[in-house]
């Protein structure tokens, strides 16, 4: 009765014109507020070209700009990427540029107190500190941290100067936290990076395995792209492989729910099957494929030095078959969580010829401290079947940065790298000088720091200088507490190009404000090998200065002009026709700057005016030999090797004192740690603030009810944060999900600096915690 | 003593004066305004919906009115959900824990019809082929803001506004995802400003053709 009287209150006041307020009280949540509005309508709005400045999906958008400003977003029917849709957060993303609190000014630490001075004396300053370092702790005591948010001529110049020209190794990227196992992954299998496929492969898969990949949040548009391909044709399915339930779970066909680390068992049990039922297309692997072995109890890289490097070794199918014994569905249904019969069904999917069979993984895979190994086994399975390299047959990463295969991959921002090959290989360090213009003896042969030997040589003063761009590690680190004091010591120099306030800003001793993405001309990589170039759509605020123009500024002050003498209007060109150069050939062939400016983004290696989209099948890749059909020619061998690779278990599993698992992860509207999407009204009203997502029944059990803040303590730290039972994702019993972007709910306290020896990327997926119900003061029982 | 005093005033004031000067005409320089050539882009999709008689399952709510007492949405609870024109609107109503997680939401938003629950009729969408629909549309949990934002967008349409008297008035906004006509401008959901008299004539585009530019035509 109530109710209907409420209702009948509410057409009242909506009659009355208060539909505003009403609707305000009835929803918490939506303020009816109006944007406000320039003297322009929509036919006044011109529309212009850029990929989407989130996800490694790379969507193309249209920005509409009205009166020098970003003001509304449509999504680019050309891009074959999204084909006009985006999700809400490229929608939105044109507002992260209009935050209030955007860095305008350059700002340098006096004392306790950042104060603003005029961007070159910020730049003089970051020069002579690195030069003051460098004479007084030599070159590897100064550091470049980077992004996959880089743009491509970002990283290109970094590694430039820093590899080329002062000629340390020192150059890391935040994608070592994303990827590295991808990339290990590619490279151990097939000797060159990136996928075989393409997005198009959905269009033509009959079944997706998605592996830990939570795709309807994470790569949404992809999803939707999926969930049309199924639309078409109900012989379609999808299959959800996780360790918690989520929205990709409810809309897949299928889900399944395996125990942490269990994937490598699952996945070496699926071929286990493959063999028995010789689903294997043994044409294919005797012509195609060679079996290798590695190290196994590799580590988990929590020493203070720790050094691995694993060893191929010949094997033989004999040998895998007697390693994969021990993976029978039976044996491993106790392991991994899942049912010997579903195990077998998951076999059948893949073995089935007829069917055409997608892989697709993100985080899931790579954040894992056997990262490298789970990456191998989801190939082995593409391999034994020959479901690779062909329309709908294709084993897909997916990435979660706009440019980390652009840049970090494909331009080598990573300490081992250079834009073609590594700086081990002397033919690779001589192709780098001739191109830099540098004496080969500039490039050091061995390689430094990767991220998490970076920041910890940073705390032991091995570093003392790093300039952090376009990456918040002081939210992102693994055991995030020893880095950020150790950050913060005496004797430490920390620069950071930022576009807002950060934890990381907030320890650095000069902020550099930075353009943001089309305040500035560049390219971004994705996830398909597709190049994206966007042109200057808008002014940067105040002083702010793209990352690119910032190391030119601080190269020519060191003295390295020579190598840099590009002018402002034509930079980006000559970088990219400079670049360019380290990839000629069919295998990686860039395309020229005129194409990339005109068009949404074109594929490599793009050879003769094509894009390859399938690589090594001699049908659509002009690089593989037609007399072989398929041509793994990343390995001398040309074969793509399968490798045995065991199960074994997590860095850090629950135990008495912490018995629960810590994941990590995103939401769908926060993009990493939130410094843009916090700053969209529609993302921040969406998920204002992180939780804990935790079981029902585990709740009920410890007396936690819905929103009540609850404490979790690991053995590096502690962390109050409200419960959701009812949310949109819901782990497993004995596991526990935070969200990571919340800057004042630093999960990264929390969880364990172990990492993959192979790719050194850390786990974020698993650790141990402890969850406590917090008594008020009054009630708590007494001892 | 004085003299000297002017003098070296005037000396800093000038010197000043050039300083400013040099930061407006250098630093313009060097930094160059945005690429002279824009690249052209296609802007448009071509519409399927309107032309391609496709089942409709709204169709009998096309055809209804509001029930007299039952108004509906007003414009400006329309663009208030809205970040700019042609935004996806965020979802102004509680969600069931449940449709969230299933995302089910065509359950009610492909047929239309009354929700007592909120006294309202249902919006239709105009692109129920998709399925993710929290992709683009989110719940809002809090009204508060992280930070203030200078967001600024442009004036909502002009509605109503044909050549001449009489006239079939132009789209004003782009059919991207909002090919369907009737989803939007008819049936008793419909907002009442942009209510089609004559949900019949479904080949809306006949008459209607989008207002994209302001310019006219001019020879090249």
């Amino acid at each position: 009765m109530k109710t209907s009287i409420n209702r009948r209150a509410f057409l009242k006041k909506m009659a009355l014109g208060a539909a505003a307020a009403t609707a305000a009280s009835l929803v918490p949540g939506v303020v009816f507020g109006e944007w406000r509005a320039l003297d322009a309508e929509g036919s006044d709005i011109q529309w212009r070209k850029t990929p989407c400045r989130f996800c490694g999906v790379g969507c193309g958008l249209l920005v509409g700009l009205a009166q020098g400003r970003a003001v509304a977003v449509k999504g680019d029917p050309d891009s074959p990427v999204n084909r006009g849709l985006c999700c809400v957060k490229g929608y939105h993303s044109v507002q992260a540029l209009y935050g209030e609190d955007r860095l305008q000014k350059a700002l340098v630490r006096r004392g306790d107190e950042m104060v603003e001075v005029p961007i070159g004396e910020a730049l003089d300053l970051v020069a002579a500190k690195m030069r003051e370092t460098i004479d007084e702790h030599g070159k590897d005591a100064v550091s470049i941290y980077g992004s996959g948010q880089w743009t491509i001529p970002d990283g290109y110049v970094a590694s430039k100067l820093f590899k080329g020209a002062i000629g340390t190794n020192n150059v890391e990227a935040n994608a070592r936290l994303c990827m590295a196992s991808a990339v290990t992954g590619f490279l151990t299998s097939f000797g060159l990076d990136e996928p075989m496929g393409c997005y198009e492969d959905i269009d033509h898969a009959d079944i997706f395995v998605l592996w830990g990949n939570n795709m309807a949040e994470m790569h949404p548009v992809l999803f939707s792209r999926m969930l049309d391909r199924r639309l078409k044709d109900s012989q379609v399915k999808i299959i959800d492989l996780g360790t918690r339930t989520t929205r990709t779970s409810q809309a897949a066909d299928q889900s399944f729910l395996f125990k942490p680390q269990t994937d490598l068992a699952l996945a070496n049990a699926i071929c286990y099957e493959l063999l028995r039922n010789n689903w294997v297309d043994w044409d294919f692997v005797e012509r195609h494929v060679a079996f290798k072995k590695g190290k196994t109890d590799i580590g988990y890289g929590l020493e203070e030095h720790f050094a691995f490097q694993d060893k191929a070794q010949d094997s033989s199918r004999e040998e895998f078959q007697r390693l994969l014994a021990d993976y029978a569905p039976e044996k491993v249904e106790a392991l991994t969580g899942i049912a010997a019969a579903d195990i077998r069904y998951l076999a059948s999917l893949y073995g089935d010829p007829s069917r055409k069979v997608m892989s697709l993984w993100c985080m899931g895979m790579n954040q894992h401290t056997r990262g490298t190994w789970i990456n191998n086994l989801v190939y082995n399975i593409h391999l034994l079947t020959g479901k690779i390299s062909q329309p709908g047959n294709s084993p897909f990463s997916l990435t979660g940065q706009p440019s980390a295969c652009g840049t970090v991959r494909e331009v080598g921002t990573l300490t081992h790298k250079l834009p073609h090959g590594v700086v081990m290989n002397p033919k690779h360090r001589a192709l780098a000088a001739k191109i830099w213009k540098v004496p080969e003896k500039n490039i050091d042969p061995k390689p430094s720091h990767h991220t998490v030997s970076m920041f910890r040589a940073l705390d032991r003063g091995d570093i003392r200088f790093m300039w952090i761009q376009v990456t918040n590690p002081m939210v992102t680190m693994p055991n995030l507490r020893r880095y950020r004091d150790g950050a913060q010591k005496e004797g430490r120099f920390i620069v950071v190009s930022e576009i807002y306030p950060t934890p990381t800003t907030d320890i650095a001793d000069v902020v550099l404000p930075a353009a943001m993405w089309f305040e500035q001309e560049g390219l971004f990589g994705n996830s398909e090998r597709r190049t994206q170039h966007f042109d200057q759509l808008i002014e940067p605020p105040g002083e702010a200065m793209s990352d690119t123009w910032q190391l030119i500024e601080v190269a020519r002050r060191l003295g390295y002009g020579e190598l840099f003498p590009w002018s402002y209007e034509d930079h980006i060109r000559e970088i990219w026709a400079e670049y360019r150069q380290f990839h000629a050939g069919a295998k990686h062939e860039m395309a020229p700057y005129e194409e990339l400016r005109r068009r949404p983004g074109i594929m490599w290696p793009y050879v003769e005016g094509k894009e390859t989209r399938w690589r090594y099948n001699a049908q659509y890749d002009p690089a593989a030999d037609p007399g072989r059909g398929y041509d793994f020619y990343g390995k001398p061998d040309h074969r793509a090797w399968i490798w045995l690779r065991p199960y074994e278990p997590a860095a850090e599993s629950p135990s008495a004192e912490f018995p629960f698992w810590l994941n990590t992860g995103r939401v769908l509207e926060h993009w990493h740690t939130g410094t843009m999407t916090r700053r969209v009204p529609t993302l921040h009203r969406a998920v204002p603030e992180a939780y804990v997502e935790l079981h029902p029944a585990d709740a009920r059990r410890l007396g936690i009810a819905e929103g009540e803040k609850v404490r979790l303590v690991s053995a590096r730290g502690k962390l109050e944060l409200p419960a959701r039972l009812a949310g949109r994702g819901r782990p497993t019993q004995g596991q526990v999900f935070v969200p990571f972007f919340d800057e004042a709910l630093l999960i990264n306290e929390l969880t364990l600096d172990a990492f993959c020896p192979i790719s050194k990327q850390p786990d974020y997926k698993k650790s141990a915690v402890r969850v406590e119900k917090i008594w008020p003061a009054q009630t708590e029982p007494a001892l | 003593m004085a003299g000297t005093n002017r003098t070296r005033l005037i000396a800093i004031v000038v010197a000043v004066a050039v300083m400013g000067m040099l930061v407006v005409v250098v630093g313009r320089a060097l930094r160059p305004s945005p690429s002279p050539s824009p690249v052209p882009v296609a802007a448009e999709t071509a519409s399927q919906g309107v032309f391609k008689a496709r089942p409709w399952r709204g169709a009998l709510a096309a055809d209804m009115a509001p029930v007299p007492g039952t108004d509906g949405r007003s414009l400006d609870e329309y663009y208030a959900l809205r970040a700019y024109p042609g935004a996806p609107p965020v979802v102004p109503h509680p969600v069931d824990a449940e449709i969230a997680r299933t995302q089910r939401c065509n359950i009610c938003h492909e047929q239309g019809g009354w929700v007592p629950s909120l006294a309202a009729y249902t919006p239709l969408t105009p692109h129920p082929e998709y399925g993710n629909c929290l992709q683009c549309h989110v719940l809002a949990a809090s009204d508060d803001l992280f930070v203030e934002s200078n967001w600024v967008s442009i004036r909502r349409p002009v509605l109503h506004r044909p050549a001449l008297p009489g006239n079939p008035p132009p789209i004003p906004h782009s059919l991207q995802l909002r090919d369907n006509c009737l989803a939007c401008h008819a049936g008793p959901a419909a907002v009442e400003q942009i209510r089609t008299s004559h949900p019949e004539r479904v080949n809306c585009l006949q008459c209607h053709v989008p207002r994209r530019i302001q310019t006219v035509f001019t020879r090249p």
